[in-house]
Order: structure tokens, then C-alpha cells, then sequence
């Protein structure tokens, strides 16, 4: 198997792609590493990323770019991109990476393998730390640390390896029990399937994909709604998973212009609920509006338990396109993302991503099968809290009528 | 045979079998990486002598390890 660059193994430099960390050797390897030691992995290497994992594709100045094995002149997606292009190449059954703006699922869906986003708080982090550490049992907001692979049921086999609290923490007094799947056939299952954003369009591609996995499921006997009422509110969950992602962006790798920013802020309109007003305002959240935006967080998650008493799964995309032309622009906010034609911003691709991310919940990334143009085009899967063998089991049912992964030839 | 593209579930039962070894698993994955990766680009710190060390461990540690979990290449 492959281990994303930035989990530490100890004998090998961790620099999450920054040039002035190319000496920085941990001491020693990450307990996730550690666990799959355990268990029997043989590591081959660690696979690429973008700088401070801050991207959705993955090229630095210390490794260069991954290519998406499907198209070169595509990215791979990240920021787990170099393991899911290892995945698709055949190097290793199994790789680990990391989510916290999509970047265990983006790379899946862009090189046509599976990937699992653990709940919150499900699977240990420590030792995936940006250089120069410590390496300490945190625990982490929105980020998480999962499994990838070519199956469905080997992400649950590794799921299993993974789950569970670090010792130096919870671990000293919890034992992990996750519930079994809420079901074993499609037939019982109910699930909401959900293809529209407000912030972006869904591009022909995408729908195509979200629009096979619905017939599998309504093939298999599942019942399928296409809308519902208890779906949380699309726009605030994308406002307030800015905040979040951008606050704790800046709080980990700060901007010079603070000065210049506020001043931009001071100049928004109270009304204004932009994506990209959410970012000026994720950047300068003081701990206060962090509290109070995390109140409206625990409002979201309830409204998703209350989904989740009425459905067992929520498909929707995880971007709006398939595998997207390499684009180095430096300045990602200059970036303009291509849906079937017309220009976006190249942010605002994370709103599906962030859907699940925002409240912790689980979400299974799986191949739906190709474009027109050859590209592979994954879903996700979104399950309840710590039901994540719920959303994993439906994705091993689907993979019989999908077809799971593809090789290339 | 090839196997760089079986699943987990699949290599571990071949292991427990004997249809392969470790080692045998490993040498595999290496050469699909030094064959391919150059276009791809997805490995970037490899760890191959490491690799083929635990492998060759794994091989030797197999009968004792029948009965736990082991599922990774082993």
C-alpha cells in the first residue's frame, strides 16, 4: 500500500510539498501508519500533495505535479491526488489520505477509485501534523484521516484498521463500537438524492453520473426521493463551512495582508452572502463569531438527524465536473473552474464537498462510471454519524451494478 | 498472474492460500512503479528497500499469523 506524504513515517521526510521542510524527519511514524504497520501493510512510499495540502490538485516545488492516469493533461485531484492516482495505476491495493475541503473524495471521483471521509473524530490523527509538528493526539475541526481503495469493501477492511481513539486521549477511557449497516439489501434502503446547488450549477457529466447511481438504486428496489424537506438549508451550510475552512486556513498558514482584508471586510454589506464574502469573513472570524457560527453548526446537525431518522443515505455530487485541465495559476482565487462552458470560481467546486464536512458527517466516494469524454465520475455517499458502515455498505451493493472500478487499458 | 490490481480482500485469501507471497506481491507493485510512475508521477518519496524488508518478514511471520487479523499483504 501508499501513504499520502503527510502522514509521518518515521526514516522519511514529511514537508506537505514546502521546500524549507525537505529535511524535516519525524520521529516517529503516525499512529495511523503505526496501526497498518500492525496489521500487516507493507508501505511502498508516500504519494504526492499540494503545498500544505491546500489544493484540490497536487503539485509542489519539491515533487512536481501528479497526473490523472485517465487523461495527463488532467489533474488527479487533492489534495490526496497522488494517492488515488496510485490507486488507479495498480501501485498498492490500499492508500491513506486526509479530507478537509474534499480531498480524500475530489481525487476518487477524478481517478475513478474509493475513498471513505470518516465521522469527526472517528479515526486518530496524530502524526498528520504540517511540519515542523508536534506530532500531538489533537482533536481536530472538519479534517479527518480515511481510508482509499479500488473496492468498497476493502475501504470498510481498512476503515476497521484505522477507526478508533488515540490512547495518549479518549482512548484511555472509550472503546469504539460503530453500529452494522442499517441494512443489507438495496431494497431496504431510503435514500435522498440531491444533484442541485445554489452556489453552482452541476455539469452535464456529474448529473449523468448521479443520474446512474439513482437507477441502480431504484433498480435494486431502494426507495428514492428527489427531494425532501428535511434536507438542511444548501446555502447556509455552504456559508458556514466557509467560515470554518477559511478561518482555520489562515489560523494555520497566515496571510501578510490582515490590514488590507479588514479593510475589505469593514466594506461588505451585511446582506451580502456570497461564497466569496464568506471567505473574507472566514478569515477574520474572532473566536466570538466562531461561537456563534458554531451554534448555527449544532442547529445544522440537528436538522440532519432528523433526515437521517426518515433516510439511511443523502447521493450528491462531490464537484461539479469531472477531472479538470492542470491549472498552476498561483493566486487559486484568480482560478475560474469550468462547468460545460461557463467560468466559476475555482472555490466554489468545495460547496459539495463541504456539505458533510461542515457537520462531521460520513461520506463514501464511489465510481459511478465514465463521461462522454472518457473521464471517470464519482458520487457521494453521505451517512449519519457514526453509522459509517451504513453509507459503505450501500456503496458495496452499488458497486454490483455499477461496476466499481475500472482499469485503464 | 497479475495481481497489482486485486483487491486487499482478495491478495490477503491468496496469501493465506499460498497462491503468492509477500515478497512476490511487493517486487510486483515496485515494477509497476519504476514502469509507470514516471508518466504519473504519484509516488513521490519511495521506500522500496524498507518495502521489500516487510515483506520478506510478513513471509516468514505467516503461519504464526494465521488466525489474527491479517488481511494486508500478508
Amino acid at each position: 500500500m501508499t501513504v499520502k506524504e503527510s502522514y509521518d513515517i518515521a526514516g522519511l521526510p514529511t514537508t506537505w510539498g514546502m521546500p524549507q521542510y525537505r529535511d524535516f524527519m519525524p520521529a516517529e511514524d503516525a499512529l495511523q501508519v503505526s496501526r497498518l504497520k500492525a496489521a500487516g501493510a507493507v508501505v511502498l512510499g508516500k504519494t504526492n500533495v499540494p503545498v500544505g495540502l491546500q489544493d484540490i490538485q497536487s503539485f509542489n516545488p519539491l515533487h512536481g505535479t501528479t497526473n490523472n492516469p485517465w487523461d495527463h493533461s488532467r489533474t488527479s485531484g487533492g489534495s490526496s491526488g497522488g494517492s488515488a492516482a496510485a490507486l488507479a495505476s495498480g501501485f498498492g491495493a490500499l492508500s491513506i489520505g486526509s479530507d478537509l475541503a474534499g480531498s480524500l473524495r475530489t481525487p476518487a471521483h477524478f481517478c475513478g477509485i474509493y475513498s471513505h471521509k470518516p465521522s469527526l473524530g472517528l479515526v486518530a490523527s496524530r502524526g498528520m501534523v504540517p511540519p515542523p509538528g508536534p506530532a500531538l493526539p489533537a482533536e481536530l475541526d472538519l479534517a479527518v484521516a480515511g481510508p482509499m481503495a479500488r473496492t468498497a469493501r476493502d475501504l470498510a477492511l481498512l476503515l476497521d484498521v484505522m477507526a478508533g481513539p488515540d490512547p495518549l486521549t479518549h482512548g484511555v477511557a472509550y472503546r469504539l463500537e460503530l453500529p452494522p449497516a442499517r441494512h443489507e439489501r438495496l431494497a431496504d434502503f431510503r435514500v435522498l438524492v440531491v444533484e442541485d446547488h445554489p452556489y453552482i450549477p452541476t455539469g452535464a457529466a456529474v448529473r449523468a453520473g448521479v443520474q446512474r447511481t439513482a437507477d441502480a438504486l431504484a433498480a435494486g428496489g431502494a426507495r428514492v426521493d428527489r427531494h425532501s424537506p428535511l434536507l438542511p438549508d444548501l446555502a447556509e451550510s455552504a456559508e458556514l463551512y466557509r467560515l470554518f475552512l477559511f478561518s482555520g486556513s489562515v489560523a494555520r498558514f497566515p496571510v501578510d495582508e490582515l490590514a488590507q482584508l479588514r479593510s475589505r471586510a469593514a466594506e461588505l454589506s451585511p446582506d451580502d452572502r456570497s461564497l466569496q464574502a464568506a471567505v473574507l469573513r472566514g478569515m477574520l472570524l474572532s473566536h466570538g463569531d466562531w461561537m456563534t457560527a458554531n451554534q448555527r453548526r449544532e442547529l445544522v446537525r440537528h436538522q440532519w438527524r432528523q433526515l437521517f431518522a426518515e433516510y439511511d443515505a443523502v447521493v450528491c455530487p462531490i464537484t461539479p465536473t469531472p477531472a479538470f485541465p492542470h491549472d498552476h495559476q498561483p493566486d487559486p482565487f484568480k482560478r475560474v473552474l469550468d462547468v460545460d462552458g461557463t467560468g466559476y470560481p475555482y472555490f466554489d467546486q468545495l460547496v459539495w464537498a463541504g456539505l458533510p464536512t461542515m457537520p462531521g458527517l460520513p461520506a463514501t466516494a464511489v465510481p459511478t462510471g465514465r463521461s462522454t469524454e472518457g473521464l471517470p465520475v464519482g458520487v457521494q455517499l453521505i451517512g449519519p454519524m457514526f453509522e459509517d458502515r451504513t453509507p459503505l455498505k450501500l456503496a458495496e451493493l452499488l458497486e454490483r451494478e455499477t461496476g466499481g472500478f475500472q482499469r485503464r487499458t | 498472474m497479475e495481481w497489482n490490481y486485486e483487491s486487499a480482500e482478495n491478495l490477503a485469501a491468496a496469501l493465506r492460500a499460498g497462491d503468492v507471497t509477500s515478497a512476490e506481491l511487493t517486487d510486483g507493485a515496485i515494477a509497476a512503479i519504476e514502469r509507470d510512475d514516471a508518466a504519473i508521477n504519484a509516488i513521490c518519496v519511495k521506500d522500496f528497500d524498507r518495502a521489500r524488508d516487510a515483506a520478506r518478514e510478513a513471509d516468514r511471520a505467516r503461519p504464526a499469523a494465521r488466525t489474527g487479523r491479517c488481511w494486508a499483504y500478508r
